[in-house]
């Protein structure tokens, strides 16, 4: 741009010159919309195929637009089938367990750190009754929703129990570190029970009312799913991460080089042994077998870390000497200066969850617990004849991450280039 | 905290052991993950690829059976066969994909109105689900479909005359369709000589299609952190673009560039989604990958039974991994002995 504004002013003898690079730049254009067409090119014809009768779309010769009238009706025809899976309650409680327990770990790192609602401190004499009130009213619901689902024979609670246990003693803990007020802990504690059987019965409601073999029960679960696995991740990533880049600790530089040789290891491999683990735990057709272990990755740890190194220590050293825990300099003062990078890998594990069809594939085998890849794979095998209909799957399912990509492009492109060459 | 009334040695050990604490707290969880789902995991497959497993009687120990019967068989769908299959793949696909990504970072790159909008066009293909690619290659790759038809197109262009291709159903092998030209044959039982079919450089074209964006992108940052001055002092000194583009900017890309090229092996040599989605291994098993026959193996969906050979999927797999590590060090050594030179 700044070459065409240095253009006018050089001496005549260049004015030959002037015309090849306006000529080059033509040519730049046409070479850039021409790649463009030839790289989006598939999405657009098929987004118009999508409008079009299932005779037209494979006659010969194709064409862009649909030459009679536009099949608007395939779209609520795609919404609208229906492949006979039933509901089942297995899958749907594990959908909203993992939902309400990353609920409650939630809140409880962040309500838990104040007792102050809306600015005003609470009063004593308000506080801890209300803490406690909480924290008996969450146990109790938590612990009659468990009872209610065990009778209804849901064995998963005793498998995921552990699971439950260990990342809310992980919580507590942090909490205890950075707040030694009991109250506060057992307030937030109170509040995240409440929030677990809130979320949990709500995922689980809308799951069970989205039906069986239905687009909407796939969709659900996809997006269920996708958002759960990069927030976890967000969390637990940061953690880890911080610890690489902050925290000096005997087995710091092992386990880092250890993490990056995991980086190296083919996905095939654990391909079986993961498939057997899975059905020996009853996790087949269970939202678990692709949440836990999707909490962490190695990939998000390393961006994280990097990105954590190139903030400047200052700050938290001030807060350090201010008094603040580790646990309190990362939440306030590291988190939002880190916020592009977590926006990064939100994205990033977002659509690797969307996209991922290997993982579902092997543990969401019944109908009712597939997600779009999965039952786009099927309507590719059984419904050949309708490929209309597998058009409009094919861009419905594709439409988020596109979405998602042209909002937030920068961000996502720089966590692919960060990772690739700042690594 | 830090109490200034503690004498400094004291303070510091308790804020050492403090911090350790803290880190492994902070580590737990992925501590806890990856011991079980990825060491624990590994450990666990080496072990039954030396049993005979089928996920409902216990493991019995059969040593290296399975290690042998998977690399002894050289049956038209055998181990064997997938990995000349995946060979054909990752000789084709890397190096295209490598080139293609860098020409288009390199147009990229130059300065034009609008850069963010034509990058994120680019990027299209590597955003969305290789399903979504798939179901519309599928039809796309249809006898009557799109392709078919540019290539109708072109030809009559020049006046020839294109015969429609069913793209995902061809089984004629490339060096096959070579010696058809010349009046030869090559017979059906001598595969391996056949070349890569139609269908399986079908799938090729289709992966370089969505793989290439993605190192794109990558070669584009590594573009715009060579420093400008190297060209300025450079075409000071009377160096054409041309020679730039030789001196300069390849050399400094070669890091990037081998990173690139491992993360094509390892991707392209566990191929799957396409094959999974389009053609279930077929034509006469002419894109049989090896993940796609362990993943058949480990649910028992070979050849319409339901035997379960866990074990034997599990030494197909490590089988794999270890051409996989191979191939990963000699592209090191190779990349980075070139590197000493500049």
């Amino acid at each position: 741009m700044s070459t065409s504004t240095v253009a006018p002013v050089a001496p005549a003898p260049a004015a030959g010159r002037d015309i090849r690079k306006a000529g080059g730049r033509a040519l730049r254009y046409v070479l850039m919309i021409g790649l463009g067409l030839f790289l989006f090119g598939p999405f657009i014809l098929s987004f118009f195929g999508s409008f079009k009768t299932n005779a037209e779309i494979t006659a010969y010769p194709p064409s862009l637009l649909p030459s009679g009238e536009w099949q608007f009706e395939n779209w609520p025809r795609f919404f609208g089938t229906d492949v006979g899976g039933e509901a089942r309650l297995d899958g749907a409680v594990s959908l909203g367990l993992m939902a309400g327990l990353f609920a409650a770990f939630l809140t409880l790192l962040l309500t838990g750190l104040t007792s102050e609602i809306k600015g005003k401190t609470l009063p004593r004499s308000v506080g801890l009754p209300l803490s406690i009130l909480l924290a008996l009213a969450g146990g109790a619901a938590s612990a009659l929703y468990v009872n209610v689902r065990t009778d209804a024979e849901v064995v998963e609670w005793a498998t995921v129990g552990a699971a439950i246990t260990v990342l809310l003693l992980v919580a507590v803990l942090l909490l205890a570190m950075s707040q030694p007020d009991w109250r506060r802990v057992l307030m937030a504690l109170g509040w995240s029970l409440a929030l677990f059987a809130f979320v949990t019965v709500l995922i689980e409601q809308v799951a069970m009312l989205a039906g069986g073999g239905r687009v909407w029960r796939w969709l659900f679960n996809t997006s269920v799913l996708s958002v759960m696995k990069a927030s976890l991740q967000l969390v637990f990533c940061v953690m880890a991460a911080y610890a690489f880049a902050r925290l000096r600790f005997p087995g710091r530089g092992f386990i880092f080089a250890f993490m990056l040789a995991t980086m190296m290891i083919p996905g095939a491999v654990t391909l079986v042994p993961a498939y057997v683990l899975m059905s020996k735990l009853d996790w087949i057709n269970r939202a678990y077998s692709l949440i836990i272990p999707g909490i962490v990755s190695a990939g998000s740890i390393f961006l994280l870390t990097q990105f954590l190194k190139s903030i400047p220590h200052e700050l938290e050293e001030s807060a350090y000497i201010d008094g603040a825990s580790y646990f309190q300099t990362l939440k306030d003062v590291v988190l939002p200066l880190a916020r592009p990078a977590l926006l990064t890998v939100f994205i990033l594990q977002f659509q690797a969850m969307w996209n991922d069809f290997l993982g579902p594939l092997l543990y969401l085998q019944r109908r009712d617990m597939w997600v779009m890849n999965v039952a786009l794979n099927i309507f590719t095998g059984q419904f050949r004849a309708e490929l209309n209909l597998l058009l409009v799957a094919a861009m419905l399912n594709a439409a988020p991450v596109l979405v998602l990509f042209f909002l937030f492009s920068r961000f996502y492109i720089q966590g692919v280039a960060y990772a690739g060459v700042k690594g | 905290m830090a109490s200034t009334a503690a004498p400094p040695a004291r303070r510091v050990k308790k804020r050492v052991r403090n911090e350790t604490a803290v880190a492994y707290l902070f580590l737990s969880p992925y501590l806890l993950v990856t011991v079980v789902f990825t060491v624990g995991i590994v450990a666990f497959a080496l072990y039954i690829s030396f049993t005979s497993y089928n996920l409902f009687e216990s493991p019995t120990w059969v040593g290296l059976d399975n290690y042998r019967k998977a690399l002894a068989d050289t049956g038209p769908s055998g181990f064997l066969r997938s990995l000349v299959n995946v060979f054909w793949y990752v000789i084709t696909v890397v190096p295209f994909q490598t080139a293609i990504a860098l020409m288009l970072a390199i147009v990229l790159n130059t300065p034009v109105r609008a850069q963010q909008f034509f990058r994120t066009v680019f990027y299209g293909p590597s955003v969305t689900s290789s399903v979504v690619i798939a179901s519309i290659f599928l039809w796309l790759y249809l006898k009557t479909g799109v392709i078919n038809y540019v290539f109708d197109q072109t030809f009559s262009l020049f006046g020839a005359q294109w015969t429609a291709i069913e793209w995902l159903n061809d089984p004629r092998g490339l060096f096959q369709i070579i010696a058809n030209a010349f009046g030869g044959d090559i017979p059906s039982d001598q595969w391996l000589f056949r070349g890569p079919s139609v269908t399986w450089l079908a799938l090729m074209a289709l992966n370089i299609f969505t793989t290439a964006p993605t190192f794109m992108i990558m070669y584009l940052a590594a573009l715009q952190d060579v420093p400008p001055t190297l060209y300025e002092a450079a075409s000071i000194d009377g160096a054409s673009k041309r020679q730039q583009f030789r001196s300069i900017t390849l050399p400094m890309l070669r890091p990037v560039t081998l990173l690139i090229v491992v993360l094509g092996t390892i991707g392209s040599f566990q191929v799957f989604d396409q094959v999974k989605i389009l053609t279930s291994g077929g034509p006469l098993n002419t894109t049989l990958t090896p993940v796609y026959l362990v993943y058949s193996e480990a649910l028992g969906e070979v050849g319409g039974g339901s035997v379960i050979r866990m074990g034997l999927a599990s030494a197909m797999a490590f089988v794999l991994a270890v051409i996989i590590f191979i191939f990963a060090f000699i592209q090191r050594r190779y990349i980075e002995s070139g590197t000493e030179q500049y």
